[in-house]
């Protein structure tokens, strides 16, 4: 089958890799029909994630068909269109029960700190991802959900991770009626964080970035004001100013590790690997937010440390929450409001690629190319 | 949309008073925390660390695994790609060695990352592939999105490398001629 394989920093391949088979009763095989490359694959090809093995399948974002299905599962049959969460979780430890399929315990033998997750490293778990023509899928009764006929795939897909994580981020912010919710990052995690604030009920909601042509896509898709920090020189002072000098009620860090607006932070946390990625917008959050306020942090950092103010943390009350979404959790409410026409999340895709190209695919994407907002790779196998 | 700056200094009746579904198709649905699918703490059920290793039927594989010393068991369940290999795979097994708290454990992955993809060349070289850096730095898409910025890129790495061939050139005539 054609799959990416990772080569080295900036470098990826399309190679010919044996079709996965079932490694355990509760696995099934699962054609791809679409899979995105996600703003934390760029991490991963940036060569930031330890234990990035070469010849490894990025993906964890991809829809498809079940082809063959294990001996014990009983939920899927082939042909089934599933949604397929990008988290792999057993359903069945401490954390699963509790909800919590981000942060499985028994999927995971390269670490504690972090659930399964599909083409995300070996510190991740080792698993080849789905920007390939077929994937491995795991515990296939409790992660993948059978797509309902009025979802196509291009709005299945986005279901596997950036809506449910930009939706997450806005529910950890415990947005009240009436706040204001500052979103970093007008990417597509950010922008759905922002178009869901309003659900919660925010009375203002600012989305912050860099490049000009996601802030004008982010008025349109989330109704959003917006702010490019690279035209004003005190970020956290602009927050105040906007917010009659308390600061937002939420902030919500949708960047990450690579973010750009402190040389400082980017010197140490990308490039030389002092601290684990740039954590400017975590500190930004952090600094603007109003005092009891909350931030909510959906950003991929790395797993030693980084500079953030927690003085300011505890001076100010903060209430700090952060997670991996906990996809299964959350999609039941996520296609309601997608069936209901509140949300159309293909919106967002601006490129369609077949999978030979993903390369290409890579470094549009990266160095945001031709006003590049979410790539989707088409497997050329998807139409079969 | 219109700017609504100032909106933080309203009173708590004033806020409670927002509505803005006139505006946002599917503003507020979600304001009841009863509808909403819970965050970690929200919602979490009562349940005991009994079910930290439920019984699940172990995979089978004779890949070689990096455990985190940090489990008490082996997970049942685990990805197979990619195992350890080379030099890289030996710097990978001494990281293992320490735990995910300890900075050498992930710097050392790092490093091995790096051996890894020097690895990856050679292993291309062996098999008579010559890697497509062009090919697989994606570099056509710069060219037909970024040509501008890219040729300029071009240049500048070209002089840079053609002034610092000459300096060496240089340097070198020198030294043979005070030789």
């Amino acid at each position: 089958m054609l799959a990416m394989t990772y080569r080295g920093p900036y470098r990826v391949r399309l190679t010919d890799k044996p079709i996965p088979e079932i490694e355990h009763p509760r696995d099934a095989i699962v054609r791809v029909t679409r899979a995105c490359i996600c703003g934390s694959d760029l991490h991963l090809y940036h060569g930031l994630v330890p234990d990035t093995r070469i010849g490894s399948t990025f993906g964890h974002e991809f829809v498809g068909i079940v082809e063959e299905v294990g001996a014990e599962v009983q939920n899927l049959r082939p042909g089934d269109r599933v949604i397929v969460p990008f988290n792999i979780a057993c359903g069945e430890c401490y954390f699963c029960q509790k909800g919590l399929f981000g942060n499985c315990h028994n999927v995971n033998p390269e670490a504690t700190a972090s659930g399964g997750i599909y083409g995300y490293s070996h510190t991740t778990g080792g698993y080849d991802g789905g920007q390939a023509e077929y994937v491995r899928v795991p515990f296939a009764d409790v992660g993948p959900v059978k797509i309902p006929d009025d979802i196509d795939d291009d709005n299945a897909v986005l279901c596997t991770d950036a809506y449910p994580t930009g939706y997450q981020a806005a529910e950890m912010g415990n947005i009240k009626r009436g706040d204001t919710v500052f979103v970093f990052g007008a990417g597509p995690v950010g922008l759905f964080a922002a178009k869901c604030a309003w659900f919660f009920g925010a009375a203002r909601v600012v989305i912050v970035d860099r490049q000009d042509y996601r802030l004008e896509f982010a008025r349109k898709f989330a109704q959003c004001e917006t702010v490019n920090f690279d035209e004003h020189p005190d970020m956290v002072l602009l927050m105040k100013k906007m917010t009659d000098g308390l600061g937002p009620d939420v902030a919500i860090d949708a960047v990450g590790c690579e973010a750009f607006g402190n040389h400082l932070q980017r010197i140490t946390g990308v490039k030389i690997p002092l601290q684990a990625g740039a954590a400017t917008v975590t500190q930004w959050c952090v600094n603007g937010v109003r005092k009891g306020g909350n931030v909510s942090v959906v950003g991929v950092y790395g797993p030693t440390v980084n500079m953030i103010p927690l003085g300011n943390i505890v001076n100010k009350g903060l209430t700090l929450r952060a997670n991996q979404a906990s996809v299964k959790r959350n999609l039941p409410r996520l296609i309601e409001h997608i069936q209901a026409g509140r949300i159309n999340p293909k919106d967002i895709i601006t490129h369609r690629i077949p999978l030979e190209e993903v390369a290409e695919g890579y470094r549009i994407f990266a160095q945001r190319l031709d006003n590049c907002i979410k790539t989707v790779l088409i497997p050329p196998s998807a139409s079969h | 949309m219109e700017n609504n700056q100032g909106v933080v200094g309203l009173t708590t009746n004033q806020r409670e008073e927002i509505d803005l579904k006139g505006q946002i198709h599917g503003w507020g649905v979600d304001l009841d925390p009863a509808v909403r699918p819970g965050v970690p703490m929200d919602k979490a059920p009562f349940a005991g660390v009994d079910t930290l290793y439920p019984e699940i039927e172990p995979q089978l594989s004779n890949v070689e695994i990096l455990k985190s010393i940090e489990h008490e068991k082996m997970p049942p369940v685990f990805g197979t790609t990619c195992p350890p290999r080379g030099l890289s795979g030996i710097l990978r097994r001494f990281a293992f060695k320490s735990s995910e708290g300890q900075f050498n454990h992930w710097l050392t992955l790092l490093l091995a990352d790096r051996v890894d993809m020097v690895e990856g060349v050679l292993a291309d070289l062996a098999k008579g592939h010559i890697p497509n850096f062009y090919k697989e730095m994606g570099l056509s898409a710069e060219w037909k999105h970024n040509r501008k910025a890219f040729v300029r890129t071009l240049a500048i790495t070209g002089a840079s490398l053609g002034v610092a061939a000459g300096a060496i050139m240089l340097y070198n005539r020198r030294k043979d001629s005070l030789a």
